[in-house]
Protein backbone atom coordinates (compact mmCIF):
# COMPACT_ATOMS: atom_id res chain seq x y z
CA UNK A 1 0.00 0.00 0.00
CA UNK A 2 2.90 2.34 0.81
CA UNK A 3 4.31 1.72 -2.65
CA UNK A 4 0.96 2.61 -4.18
CA UNK A 5 0.89 5.92 -2.32
CA UNK A 6 4.47 6.71 -3.37
CA UNK A 7 3.74 5.98 -7.04
CA UNK A 8 0.46 7.92 -7.07
CA UNK A 9 2.20 10.84 -5.31
CA UNK A 10 5.01 10.70 -7.89
CA UNK A 11 2.43 10.73 -10.64
CA UNK A 12 0.64 13.76 -9.13
CA UNK A 13 3.95 15.55 -8.61
CA UNK A 14 4.97 15.05 -12.22
CA UNK A 15 1.55 16.22 -13.43
CA UNK A 16 1.84 19.37 -11.28
CA UNK A 17 5.38 19.93 -12.55
CA UNK A 18 4.22 19.57 -16.14
CA UNK A 19 1.34 21.95 -15.50
CA UNK A 20 3.70 24.59 -14.09
CA UNK A 21 6.09 24.07 -16.98
CA UNK A 22 3.24 24.51 -19.47
CA UNK A 23 2.20 27.72 -17.71
CA UNK A 24 5.73 28.99 -18.35
CA UNK A 25 6.64 29.33 -14.69
CA UNK A 26 9.60 26.97 -14.77
CA UNK A 27 11.46 27.94 -17.88
CA UNK A 28 12.96 31.25 -18.98
CA UNK A 29 10.90 33.42 -21.25
CA UNK A 30 12.35 34.56 -24.54
CA UNK A 31 11.77 38.17 -23.60
CA UNK A 32 15.02 39.74 -22.46
CA UNK A 33 13.54 43.10 -21.51
CA UNK A 34 13.38 42.33 -17.77
CA UNK A 35 16.88 40.89 -17.61
CA UNK A 36 18.28 43.88 -15.70
CA UNK A 37 16.07 43.17 -12.70
CA UNK A 38 17.40 39.63 -12.42
CA UNK A 39 21.15 40.17 -12.31
CA UNK A 40 22.76 39.79 -8.91
CA UNK A 41 25.93 41.55 -7.90
CA UNK A 42 28.93 39.30 -7.26
CA UNK A 43 32.10 40.63 -5.65
CA UNK A 44 34.80 38.50 -7.12
CA UNK A 45 37.62 39.71 -4.85
CA UNK A 46 35.50 39.17 -1.75
CA UNK A 47 34.84 35.62 -2.84
CA UNK A 48 38.54 35.06 -3.46
CA UNK A 49 39.38 36.43 -0.03
CA UNK A 50 36.68 34.34 1.57
CA UNK A 51 38.12 31.19 0.07
CA UNK A 52 41.76 32.14 0.49
CA UNK A 53 43.87 29.19 1.60
CA UNK A 54 46.23 31.54 3.45
CA UNK A 55 43.36 32.96 5.48
CA UNK A 56 42.16 29.46 6.23
CA UNK A 57 45.61 28.44 7.46
CA UNK A 58 45.88 31.62 9.52
CA UNK A 59 42.48 30.99 11.12
CA UNK A 60 43.34 27.36 11.73
CA UNK A 61 46.57 28.35 13.46
CA UNK A 62 45.23 31.22 15.54
CA UNK A 63 41.75 30.01 16.61
CA UNK A 64 40.80 27.22 18.98
CA UNK A 65 39.59 24.16 17.10
CA UNK A 66 35.92 24.61 18.01
CA UNK A 67 35.88 28.29 17.09
CA UNK A 68 37.74 27.58 13.86
CA UNK A 69 35.07 25.08 12.81
CA UNK A 70 32.35 27.62 13.56
CA UNK A 71 34.09 30.35 11.54
CA UNK A 72 34.85 27.92 8.75
CA UNK A 73 31.20 26.87 8.60
CA UNK A 74 30.13 30.50 8.28
CA UNK A 75 32.73 31.07 5.56
CA UNK A 76 31.50 28.09 3.55
CA UNK A 77 27.86 29.14 3.80
CA UNK A 78 28.75 32.69 2.73
CA UNK A 79 30.80 31.32 -0.18
CA UNK A 80 27.85 29.14 -1.22
CA UNK A 81 25.71 32.26 -1.43
CA UNK A 82 28.28 33.88 -3.70
CA UNK A 83 28.36 30.84 -5.94
CA UNK A 84 24.57 30.70 -6.08
CA UNK A 85 24.58 34.30 -7.26
CA UNK A 86 27.15 33.48 -9.90
CA UNK A 87 25.05 30.53 -11.04
CA UNK A 88 21.97 32.75 -11.32
CA UNK A 89 23.91 35.28 -13.35
CA UNK A 90 25.18 32.49 -15.57
CA UNK A 91 21.59 31.45 -16.33
CA UNK A 92 20.72 35.02 -17.26
CA UNK A 93 23.80 35.39 -19.41
CA UNK A 94 22.91 32.12 -21.07
CA UNK A 95 19.69 33.70 -22.30
CA UNK A 96 21.60 36.72 -23.54
CA UNK A 97 24.05 34.41 -25.32
CA UNK A 98 21.22 32.41 -26.88
CA UNK A 99 19.69 35.57 -28.27
CA UNK A 100 23.09 36.71 -29.53
CA UNK A 101 23.97 33.45 -31.26
CA UNK A 102 20.93 33.81 -33.52
CA UNK A 103 22.28 37.15 -34.72
CA UNK A 104 22.92 37.60 -38.43
CA UNK A 105 26.29 39.13 -37.57
CA UNK A 106 28.77 36.23 -37.53
CA UNK A 107 31.02 37.80 -34.89
CA UNK A 108 28.11 38.42 -32.51
CA UNK A 109 26.75 34.92 -33.16
CA UNK A 110 30.16 33.37 -32.38
CA UNK A 111 30.54 35.43 -29.20
CA UNK A 112 27.00 34.43 -28.22
CA UNK A 113 27.76 30.75 -28.73
CA UNK A 114 30.93 31.08 -26.66
CA UNK A 115 28.96 32.82 -23.94
CA UNK A 116 26.35 30.03 -23.95
CA UNK A 117 29.03 27.35 -23.65
CA UNK A 118 30.88 29.17 -20.89
CA UNK A 119 27.70 29.93 -18.95
CA UNK A 120 26.66 26.27 -19.10
CA UNK A 121 30.05 25.11 -17.89
CA UNK A 122 29.96 27.65 -15.09
CA UNK A 123 26.48 26.52 -14.12
CA UNK A 124 27.62 22.93 -13.95
CA UNK A 125 30.73 23.90 -12.05
CA UNK A 126 28.64 25.97 -9.63
CA UNK A 127 26.41 22.98 -8.93
CA UNK A 128 29.42 20.91 -7.95
CA UNK A 129 31.09 23.67 -5.94
CA UNK A 130 27.93 24.42 -3.98
CA UNK A 131 27.70 20.72 -3.17
CA UNK A 132 31.27 20.75 -1.93
CA UNK A 133 30.69 23.93 0.08
CA UNK A 134 27.67 22.48 1.83
CA UNK A 135 29.65 19.34 2.60
CA UNK A 136 32.36 21.65 3.94
CA UNK A 137 29.81 23.47 6.10
CA UNK A 138 28.72 20.15 7.59
CA UNK A 139 32.32 18.98 8.03
CA UNK A 140 34.35 22.19 8.45
CA UNK A 141 37.66 20.33 8.64
CA UNK A 142 37.45 19.18 5.00
CA UNK A 143 39.85 20.88 2.56
CA UNK A 144 38.11 22.53 -0.39
CA UNK A 145 39.42 24.40 -3.42
CA UNK A 146 36.50 26.18 -5.06
CA UNK A 147 38.46 29.38 -5.64
CA UNK A 148 39.03 28.33 -9.25
CA UNK A 149 35.42 29.23 -9.92
CA UNK A 150 36.46 32.86 -9.67
CA UNK A 151 38.70 32.48 -12.72
CA UNK A 152 35.91 30.85 -14.68
CA UNK A 153 33.58 33.68 -13.76
CA UNK A 154 36.13 36.31 -14.76
CA UNK A 155 36.50 34.64 -18.16
CA UNK A 156 32.75 34.76 -18.69
CA UNK A 157 32.56 38.41 -17.69
CA UNK A 158 35.19 39.05 -20.36
CA UNK A 159 32.98 37.37 -22.94
CA UNK A 160 30.04 39.58 -22.03
CA UNK A 161 32.33 42.57 -22.37
CA UNK A 162 33.28 41.51 -25.88
CA UNK A 163 29.64 41.02 -26.77
CA UNK A 164 28.58 44.43 -25.45
CA UNK A 165 31.48 46.14 -27.23
CA UNK A 166 30.28 44.63 -30.53
CA UNK A 167 26.80 46.06 -30.02
CA UNK A 168 27.61 49.27 -28.23
CA UNK A 169 31.22 50.24 -28.89
CA UNK A 170 30.71 53.56 -27.12
CA UNK A 171 29.49 51.95 -23.90
CA UNK A 172 32.26 49.47 -23.40
CA UNK A 173 32.32 46.87 -20.67
CA UNK A 174 29.55 48.24 -18.53
CA UNK A 175 27.81 44.89 -18.30
CA UNK A 176 30.79 42.94 -16.93
CA UNK A 177 31.52 45.82 -14.60
CA UNK A 178 28.17 45.26 -13.02
CA UNK A 179 28.60 41.49 -12.58
CA UNK B 1 -25.72 2.92 -28.60
CA UNK B 2 -25.72 4.36 -25.09
CA UNK B 3 -23.64 7.39 -24.09
CA UNK B 4 -20.94 5.41 -22.32
CA UNK B 5 -20.46 3.23 -25.39
CA UNK B 6 -20.40 6.28 -27.66
CA UNK B 7 -17.86 7.99 -25.38
CA UNK B 8 -15.69 4.89 -25.40
CA UNK B 9 -15.72 4.78 -29.22
CA UNK B 10 -15.02 8.49 -29.40
CA UNK B 11 -11.97 8.18 -27.09
CA UNK B 12 -10.70 5.27 -29.12
CA UNK B 13 -11.15 6.79 -32.58
CA UNK B 14 -10.68 10.58 -32.15
CA UNK B 15 -7.07 10.64 -30.89
CA UNK B 16 -5.93 8.53 -33.82
CA UNK B 17 -7.69 10.76 -36.31
CA UNK B 18 -5.98 13.72 -34.64
CA UNK B 19 -2.67 11.88 -34.90
CA UNK B 20 -3.10 11.85 -38.66
CA UNK B 21 -3.31 15.65 -38.45
CA UNK B 22 -0.17 15.68 -36.25
CA UNK B 23 1.69 13.56 -38.83
CA UNK B 24 0.56 15.81 -41.69
CA UNK B 25 1.69 18.88 -39.74
CA UNK B 26 5.07 17.32 -39.02
CA UNK B 27 5.58 16.51 -42.69
CA UNK B 28 4.40 19.93 -43.91
CA UNK B 29 6.59 21.79 -41.40
CA UNK B 30 9.49 19.41 -42.08
CA UNK B 31 9.70 18.57 -38.37
CA UNK B 32 10.35 14.93 -39.21
CA UNK B 33 14.00 15.93 -39.79
CA UNK B 34 14.34 16.64 -36.06
CA UNK B 35 11.85 14.02 -34.91
CA UNK B 36 11.90 11.00 -37.23
CA UNK B 37 11.06 8.60 -34.42
CA UNK B 38 8.16 10.70 -33.19
CA UNK B 39 6.71 10.70 -36.71
CA UNK B 40 7.24 6.93 -36.85
CA UNK B 41 5.51 6.56 -33.49
CA UNK B 42 2.59 8.71 -34.65
CA UNK B 43 2.17 6.78 -37.89
CA UNK B 44 2.56 3.46 -36.08
CA UNK B 45 -0.16 4.36 -33.57
CA UNK B 46 -2.53 5.20 -36.43
CA UNK B 47 -1.71 1.92 -38.22
CA UNK B 48 -2.00 -0.06 -34.99
CA UNK B 49 -5.38 1.52 -34.26
CA UNK B 50 -6.61 0.70 -37.79
CA UNK B 51 -5.57 -2.94 -37.39
CA UNK B 52 -7.16 -3.26 -33.93
CA UNK B 53 -10.35 -1.52 -35.03
CA UNK B 54 -10.65 -3.90 -37.96
CA UNK B 55 -9.99 -6.92 -35.73
CA UNK B 56 -12.47 -5.69 -33.12
CA UNK B 57 -15.25 -5.30 -35.65
CA UNK B 58 -14.51 -8.42 -37.65
CA UNK B 59 -15.94 -11.81 -36.78
CA UNK B 60 -13.20 -13.69 -38.67
CA UNK B 61 -10.64 -13.43 -35.84
CA UNK B 62 -10.62 -15.00 -32.41
CA UNK B 63 -10.16 -13.04 -29.18
CA UNK B 64 -6.79 -14.74 -28.77
CA UNK B 65 -5.60 -13.50 -32.16
CA UNK B 66 -6.76 -9.96 -31.36
CA UNK B 67 -4.95 -10.11 -28.02
CA UNK B 68 -1.69 -11.12 -29.72
CA UNK B 69 -1.98 -8.16 -32.09
CA UNK B 70 -2.81 -5.84 -29.17
CA UNK B 71 0.15 -6.99 -27.06
CA UNK B 72 2.56 -6.86 -30.03
CA UNK B 73 1.32 -3.38 -30.95
CA UNK B 74 1.63 -2.21 -27.36
CA UNK B 75 5.21 -3.52 -27.15
CA UNK B 76 6.22 -1.75 -30.37
CA UNK B 77 4.48 1.44 -29.16
CA UNK B 78 6.41 1.32 -25.85
CA UNK B 79 9.72 0.77 -27.67
CA UNK B 80 8.98 3.68 -29.98
CA UNK B 81 8.11 5.91 -26.99
CA UNK B 82 11.52 5.14 -25.49
CA UNK B 83 13.03 6.03 -28.83
CA UNK B 84 11.11 9.32 -28.84
CA UNK B 85 12.36 10.17 -25.34
CA UNK B 86 15.93 9.51 -26.46
CA UNK B 87 15.27 11.66 -29.53
CA UNK B 88 14.07 14.50 -27.28
CA UNK B 89 17.25 14.27 -25.17
CA UNK B 90 19.36 14.41 -28.34
CA UNK B 91 17.32 17.31 -29.66
CA UNK B 92 17.63 19.38 -26.49
CA UNK B 93 21.35 18.78 -26.00
CA UNK B 94 22.26 19.22 -29.68
CA UNK B 95 21.77 22.96 -29.25
CA UNK B 96 24.28 23.01 -26.40
CA UNK B 97 27.60 21.45 -27.45
CA UNK B 98 29.00 22.09 -23.95
CA UNK B 99 26.37 19.77 -22.50
CA UNK B 100 26.14 17.24 -25.31
CA UNK B 101 28.44 14.61 -23.83
CA UNK B 102 27.19 15.18 -20.31
CA UNK B 103 23.61 14.88 -21.52
CA UNK B 104 24.25 11.53 -23.18
CA UNK B 105 26.04 10.25 -20.11
CA UNK B 106 23.24 11.39 -17.81
CA UNK B 107 20.61 9.85 -20.09
CA UNK B 108 22.34 6.47 -19.78
CA UNK B 109 22.74 6.82 -16.03
CA UNK B 110 19.18 8.00 -15.49
CA UNK B 111 17.87 5.10 -17.58
CA UNK B 112 20.01 2.66 -15.61
CA UNK B 113 18.95 4.02 -12.21
CA UNK B 114 15.28 4.12 -13.19
CA UNK B 115 15.47 0.54 -14.50
CA UNK B 116 16.90 -0.58 -11.16
CA UNK B 117 14.09 1.28 -9.34
CA UNK B 118 11.48 -0.22 -11.67
CA UNK B 119 12.82 -3.76 -11.16
CA UNK B 120 12.97 -3.23 -7.38
CA UNK B 121 9.37 -1.99 -7.37
CA UNK B 122 8.30 -4.96 -9.52
CA UNK B 123 10.00 -7.43 -7.18
CA UNK B 124 8.43 -5.91 -4.08
CA UNK B 125 4.91 -6.07 -5.49
CA UNK B 126 2.33 -7.66 -3.23
CA UNK B 127 -0.83 -6.89 -5.14
CA UNK B 128 -4.09 -8.71 -5.68
CA UNK B 129 -3.81 -12.39 -6.50
CA UNK B 130 -4.92 -12.58 -10.10
CA UNK B 131 -3.73 -14.73 -12.97
CA UNK B 132 0.02 -14.57 -13.44
CA UNK B 133 0.06 -13.37 -17.06
CA UNK B 134 -2.21 -10.38 -16.39
CA UNK B 135 -0.33 -9.53 -13.22
CA UNK B 136 3.00 -9.71 -15.08
CA UNK B 137 1.63 -7.41 -17.79
CA UNK B 138 0.53 -4.82 -15.23
CA UNK B 139 3.82 -5.00 -13.33
CA UNK B 140 5.75 -4.58 -16.61
CA UNK B 141 3.51 -1.71 -17.67
CA UNK B 142 4.02 0.01 -14.32
CA UNK B 143 7.79 -0.47 -14.53
CA UNK B 144 7.82 1.07 -18.01
CA UNK B 145 5.73 4.02 -16.76
CA UNK B 146 8.22 4.59 -13.93
CA UNK B 147 11.17 4.71 -16.36
CA UNK B 148 9.41 6.88 -18.98
CA UNK B 149 7.93 9.29 -16.45
CA UNK B 150 11.24 9.46 -14.58
CA UNK B 151 13.25 10.18 -17.72
CA UNK B 152 10.92 12.98 -18.77
CA UNK B 153 10.94 14.54 -15.28
CA UNK B 154 14.72 14.25 -15.17
CA UNK B 155 15.00 16.04 -18.51
CA UNK B 156 12.67 18.82 -17.34
CA UNK B 157 14.48 19.27 -14.01
CA UNK B 158 17.89 19.22 -15.69
CA UNK B 159 16.78 21.80 -18.26
CA UNK B 160 15.27 23.93 -15.56
CA UNK B 161 18.48 23.95 -13.54
CA UNK B 162 20.60 24.91 -16.53
CA UNK B 163 18.02 27.37 -17.82
CA UNK B 164 17.91 25.70 -21.22
CA UNK B 165 15.36 27.08 -23.62
CA UNK B 166 13.18 24.69 -25.55
CA UNK B 167 11.66 24.93 -28.95
CA UNK B 168 7.88 24.92 -28.86
CA UNK B 169 7.29 21.55 -30.49
CA UNK B 170 10.00 19.83 -28.42
CA UNK B 171 8.35 21.02 -25.23
CA UNK B 172 4.92 20.05 -26.58
CA UNK B 173 6.15 16.52 -27.29
CA UNK B 174 7.54 16.19 -23.75
CA UNK B 175 4.37 17.61 -22.26
CA UNK B 176 2.11 15.19 -24.14
CA UNK B 177 4.27 12.17 -23.36
CA UNK B 178 4.75 13.29 -19.75
CA UNK B 179 1.03 13.70 -19.07
CA UNK B 180 0.31 10.26 -20.52
CA UNK B 181 3.20 8.57 -18.68
CA UNK B 182 2.19 10.21 -15.36
CA UNK B 183 -1.45 9.12 -15.55
CA UNK B 184 -0.42 5.68 -16.77
CA UNK B 185 1.89 5.37 -13.78
CA UNK B 186 -0.96 6.09 -11.36
CA UNK B 187 -3.50 3.85 -13.09
CA UNK B 188 -1.15 0.89 -13.47
CA UNK B 189 -0.04 1.28 -9.85
CA UNK B 190 -3.68 1.16 -8.68
CA UNK B 191 -4.59 -1.75 -10.95
CA UNK B 192 -1.47 -3.70 -9.94
CA UNK B 193 -2.41 -3.19 -6.29
CA UNK B 194 -6.11 -4.00 -6.50
CA UNK B 195 -6.19 -6.32 -9.50
CA UNK B 196 -7.13 -5.73 -13.16
CA UNK B 197 -10.86 -6.06 -12.48
CA UNK B 198 -10.93 -3.17 -10.02
CA UNK B 199 -12.98 -0.51 -11.86
CA UNK B 200 -11.09 -1.52 -14.99
CA UNK B 201 -13.54 0.18 -17.36
CA UNK B 202 -13.26 3.50 -15.52
CA UNK B 203 -9.46 3.37 -15.47
CA UNK B 204 -9.44 2.39 -19.12
CA UNK B 205 -11.57 5.43 -19.95
CA UNK B 206 -9.26 7.67 -17.88
CA UNK B 207 -6.23 6.39 -19.77
CA UNK B 208 -7.95 6.80 -23.13
CA UNK B 209 -9.04 10.33 -22.22
CA UNK B 210 -5.47 11.14 -21.16
CA UNK B 211 -4.13 9.89 -24.46
CA UNK B 212 -6.68 12.09 -26.20
CA UNK B 213 -5.40 15.08 -24.17
CA UNK B 214 -1.80 14.21 -25.06
CA UNK B 215 -2.60 14.13 -28.77
CA UNK B 216 -4.41 17.47 -28.44
CA UNK B 217 -1.32 18.91 -26.70
CA UNK B 218 0.89 17.71 -29.56
CA UNK B 219 -1.49 19.15 -32.12
CA UNK B 220 -1.67 22.54 -30.38
CA UNK B 221 2.12 22.79 -29.96
CA UNK B 222 2.80 21.70 -33.53
CA UNK B 223 0.27 24.25 -34.79
CA UNK B 224 1.54 27.17 -32.72
CA UNK B 225 4.32 29.24 -34.29
CA UNK B 226 7.78 29.26 -32.77
CA UNK B 227 8.23 32.44 -30.70
CA UNK B 228 11.11 34.41 -32.14
CA UNK B 229 14.08 35.19 -29.90
CA UNK B 230 14.32 38.88 -29.24
CA UNK B 231 17.60 39.91 -30.86
CA UNK B 232 20.20 41.32 -28.49
CA UNK B 233 20.76 44.35 -30.69
CA UNK B 234 17.29 45.66 -29.94
CA UNK B 235 17.97 45.85 -26.21
CA UNK B 236 17.46 49.54 -25.40
CA UNK B 237 20.46 51.44 -24.15
CA UNK B 238 18.85 52.22 -20.78
CA UNK B 239 18.93 48.50 -20.05
CA UNK B 240 22.68 48.72 -19.68
CA UNK B 241 22.30 51.60 -17.30
CA UNK B 242 19.83 49.51 -15.35
CA UNK B 243 22.55 46.92 -14.81
CA UNK B 244 24.72 49.56 -13.19
CA UNK B 245 21.85 50.83 -11.04
CA UNK B 246 21.08 47.32 -9.94
CA UNK B 247 24.71 46.84 -8.99
CA UNK B 248 24.73 50.05 -6.91
CA UNK B 249 21.50 49.06 -5.18
CA UNK B 250 22.86 45.62 -4.36
CA UNK B 251 26.17 47.04 -3.16
CA UNK B 252 24.42 49.44 -0.77
CA UNK B 253 22.28 46.73 0.82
Amino acid sequence: MTLLFILVAASLFSLAFLFLAAKGRLFPANDLSDITTQVKSVDLEAFRNLMSADDEEYLRASLPSRQFRSVQRARFLAAAQYVNCVATNAAILLRLGEAARSSSDAAIAAAGQELVDTALRLRLYSLMVVGKLYVGAVMPGVKLSPAAIADRYQHMSGLVGRLSRMHYPSRTARIPASL
Amino acid sequence: MNFRRFFWYYLWIAPHLLQIAVAVLMIRRKLFRDFPLFLSYTLFEVANFSALFWLYNSSRFTVEQSTYVYVAGDAIGIALRFGVIHEIFENVFRQYPALNQLGRLLFRWATGVLLVVAVAVALSTTGADTDRVTAALFVTSRAISIVQCGLLMFLLLFSRYFGLSWRNYVFGTVLGLGVYASVQLATTAILTQFGPNFRSETFNLILMATYHCSVLIWLVYFLSPEPALRPVKTVPSHDLEGWNQELQRLLQQ
